[in-house]
């Protein structure tokens, strides 16, 4: 591959020119580029080898100014340019940035980025990274890793901050997680009203035992002769009393039943006089029915009521003479009833006349057409002719008889209506008669309720004069009685013995008015004290009550709001299940809002645990991670990875066999710098620093390296410096032309500060080294470095 | 994707070296989990979903 750059600025120090040469020795002095132009050919092919980020930041600053270019003419003559675009590179390096590091052309077309990668590999060994420095770069790269994750996350928290804010908002505004705060202060305050008028009560309970036990006290004292008489004659008046007004209250109270009674039979006589009349008027319609019944019977000859009649039987003979009288017509009277169907015809035919068949033929009599009209008239003649004969004296007579024989089965008919209505009517008579007879009952009961109601009602009379008898004499007992205590002795004994035994210890067994007086005294300020008490602590509950019921106020229109509101509608999804229960709805919208606030403190969690190890990654240097004698826990983590990381690349098949004998690599520890193999003393890192274990370990980084599948594949070495100046350097080339490097790389370059003094050398070269000392000084002259073949 | 894929990745490993600290240990699973979710969710309000539910 032969590579050339272009820059604007010098800003960023790059090579200009690496030939088409394998193995290519590039000599230069420190700071000419050299590097440089292999960490843009690295970017090219994929890889960022900064891991320092401020180093990062220093490279793209000025690769910025700079605008640097490259062109490689690849293998198959294939041309790759790139501009770099490093103002597009991230201030933090992260992976994706790997596809933004330039404009490609390939043979002079633009392509992806992507495709220098398919052209191009480009892999770099440090000759001068020991094992610690090696271990510390995953420590880096963990910082590498994490740093576009914790932007990530950064950027994601501030947009759960935003959609959220809102929601936090109103859950400030009402938290409906703080409405058991506000139930347990309303219990509480309840409680301590509670017991305030618990104290108030005992208080006032207490009070009224000491008025007892004082005038218990006086009484006692009381030593006035009669006393005990005037005292039994107070207490026979007011038994009295009691009796009488208990008698009075019974007397009232049976008034109001019997007035309730009363009320109930007020139409006793009412439906007295309405069921007579009915009775009457019945009566009076039964017999009218009786006297066409009795004239009925008569007519037809049939007993008199009340004489049982079977009037089935009678009305069956009649019909059964009826029927031979016209029986014995029908076979008398034949004029009559050929008439009859004379006129029928004359009938039947005169309609068809009319409806235009008066010429058809009818019949045919013996060859004689009969026509409808002719047969119409005919027959009409006929029956004139048979109405108007006479009729015989035995027709006349059995007509006659078949009318009387119709006319005695109507008067049957109409006897058997009359006898169904009779009995009607009297079993309607019979109805009130038993009506009658109940209200009559009612109607004298009512008569005994009312005479009862005015006995009892005297009696109340009575009663009430007993009673302002009684009253009278004991006021006037009583205004004679002034002198005496209104306590009897023995009741003045157990009020003051009750009194000591309830207030042990601060009364004396035998109390006198003064000392209780002193002791009422006390309780009634502690009974003050009690009732202040009580409307403090019902203020309090007050409060707390009104307290609750904002909070719940606040929190229903939070609910309402989360639940209905437009602008809450991103968060339905994560809405719990409503239910028609607001008490259960409260009780889920803050476990809701306790939800979303864990969400979100856990996710800050995360975010600010990946930022912290990001950037302890990032600027964890050895000095400082050797100073620790008790690292923090995130620094022990990150050296536990970078140990086991360390740890498997040693346990690789050809680094253990080049190092370790074969042996496994068991255990590396990063801060004391040593590494154990199975079965060995722990050993420092600088063991493996120099000589030939260093060298074996380069050469087993180069087999452990897999050859890509790019057709184009540079291998650096870089920093080899100290491999070069000792006995190592016949080893190193030789190993540069090597099957090993030359299956892993199609091109290898290796990079040197300057070793020799061509310019003071070329008077002692001659031939064509001479030549080749002349280019190469010519190469010093005009870009300050040289490159040329290795050997 | 691919970077968040790594860290989700790199987050693991690094909780199976706080053995002994239970604590780091939650926490930078923890991690790894809001990191994983935070790369699927195409926007907050999926996200909050994913990290309520």
């Amino acid at each position: 591959v032969e590579i050339e750059f272009a820059w604007e600025s010098d800003a960023l120090r790059v090579i200009r020119r690496i030939p088409d040469i394998t193995p290519c020795l590039i000599e230069g002095p420190n700071g000419i580029g050299k590097t440089n132009a292999v960490r843009l050919l690295a970017l090219l092919s994929g890889e960022n080898l900064i891991a320092d980020v401020a180093e990062w930041s220093d490279f793209r600053r000025a690769a910025i100014e700079s605008a640097i270019s490259v062109r490689l003419r690849l293998a198959n003559d294939q041309l790759l340019e790139a501009d770099f675009t490093a103002e597009r590179w991230p201030d933090r390096w992260i992976a994706s940035a790997i596809d933004t590091v330039a404009h490609v052309k390939l043979n002079g077309n633009p392509v992806d980025t992507s495709r220098a990668r398919e052209l191009l590999w480009v892999g770099r060994l440090a000759g001068d990274e020991d094992l610690a420095t090696a271990a510390l770069s995953r420590v880096t790269e963990v910082g590498h890793v994490l740093a576009p994750a914790s932007q990530l996350l950064a950027d994601r928290r501030e947009e759960l901050r935003r959609l959220v804010a809102p929601l936090s908002e109103l859950f400030a505004a009402g938290d409906p997680g703080r409405i058991p705060e506000h139930e347990a202060a309303v219990a509480s305050a309840g409680q301590a009203a509670s017991q305030a008028s618990i104290r108030a009560s005992a208080a006032a309970e207490k009070l009224a035992l000491l008025s007892r036990a004082e005038a218990a006290a006086v009484a006692l004292q009381d030593t006035t002769s009669g006393k005990d008489a005037w005292m039994r004659d107070r207490d026979d008046y007011v038994t009295r009393l009691d009796g009488l007004n208990d008698a009075r209250a019974n007397l009232l109270d049976r008034l109001s039943k019997l007035q309730s009674d009363l009320e109930s039979t007020a139409d006793a006589a009412r439906n007295v006089e309405r069921t007579q009349r009915q009775q009457q008027w019945r009566e009076g319609r039964l017999k009218t029915t009786e006297r066409e019944r009795r004239r009925l019977r008569a007519r037809l000859d049939l007993p008199a009521p009340p004489a049982e009649i079977d009037l089935a039987a009678t009305f069956a003979e009649a019909e059964g003479r009826r029927a031979d009288v016209e029986s014995d017509l029908d076979e008398l009277d034949m004029e009559g009833r050929l008439g009859a169907l004379a006129g029928e015809l004359s009938q039947t035919l005169s309609l068809g006349a009319h409806q235009g068949l008066e010429e058809a033929v009818v019949a045919d009599l013996d060859g004689t057409a009969v026509r409808v009209g002719a047969l119409a008239s005919a027959t009409g003649r006929r029956a004139d002719e048979l109405a108007n004969k006479p009729d015989s004296d035995t027709v006349i007579e059995l007509r006659l008889r078949a009318e009387a024989a119709t006319r005695r089965l109507s008067q049957l008919a109409r006897l058997q209506e009359m006898e169904r209505e009779t009995a009607e009517r009297e079993a309607q008579i019979a109805e009130l008669v038993a009506e009658l007879a109940s209200n009559e009952d009612e109607l004298s009961r009512a008569q005994e309720l009312a005479e009862l109601y005015t006995d009892v009602n005297q009696q109340l009379g009575a009663v009430d004069q007993q009673i302002v008898d009684v009253t009278q004499e004991l006021a006037s007992l009583l205004s004679t009685g002034g002198r005496y205590s209104a306590i009897s002795d023995a009741d003045a004994r157990r009020d003051l013995e009750e009194a000591v035994e309830e207030l042990v210890g601060a009364l004396s067994a035998v109390p006198t008015p003064d000392e209780i007086r002193a002791v009422i005294q006390t309780t009634h300020d502690d009974a003050e004290s009690a009732e202040r008490e009580v409307e403090a602590t019902a203020h309090g509950l007050a409060i707390a009550e009104a307290d609750l019921r904002q909070a719940i106020a606040e929190s229903r229109r939070v609910l309402q709001h989360v639940r209905e509101e437009d602008n809450f509608a991103w968060s339905r999804d994560i809405q719990p299940a409503w239910s028609d229960d607001e008490k259960q709805n409260l009780a889920l919208l803050s476990d809701f809002a306790r939800g979303v606030e864990r969400a979100i403190s856990e996710f800050e969690r995360a975010d600010k645990l990946v930022s912290t190890l990001a950037g302890t990654a990032a600027r964890l240097g050895l000095g400082e991670l050797r100073s620790q004698i008790d690292p923090p826990p995130f620094v022990r983590v990150l050296v536990g990875h970078a140990e086991a990381e360390l740890r498997e690349q040693l346990n690789h098949d050809s680094i253990r066999r080049a190092l370790f004998g074969g042996r496994e690599v068991v255990g590396v520890d990063l801060v004391e710098q040593t590494i154990t193999a199975d079965g060995e003393q722990a050993r420092h890192f600088r063991s493996f620093s120099t000589g030939q274990r260093a060298f074996a370990y380069t050469q087993a980084l180069v087999a452990d390296t897999e050859p890509r599948s790019v057709p184009n594949r540079l291998l650096v070495l870089d920093e080899f410096g100290a491999f070069v100046a000792s006995d190592l350097r016949d080893d190193l080339f030789d190993f540069l032309l090597s099957k090993a490097v030359s299956e892993l790389a199609t091109q290898v370059l290796l990079i040197l500060p300057q070793q020799v003094d061509y310019r003071g050398d070329v008077e002692m070269t001659s031939g064509s080294l001479k030549v080749d000392y002349e280019g190469w000084v010519k190469q010093l002259d005009d870009d300050g470095y040289v490159a040329r073949p290795l050997r | 994707v691919d970077d968040v894929a790594a860290a989700v990745e790199l987050l693991e490993k690094l909780a199976e070296h706080a053995i002994g600290d239970e604590t780091l240990s939650e926490d930078l699973r923890l991690a790894r989990g809001a990191l994983e979710q935070a790369g699927a969710a195409p926007d907050a309000a999926s996200l909050l979903l994913l990290l309520v539910t």
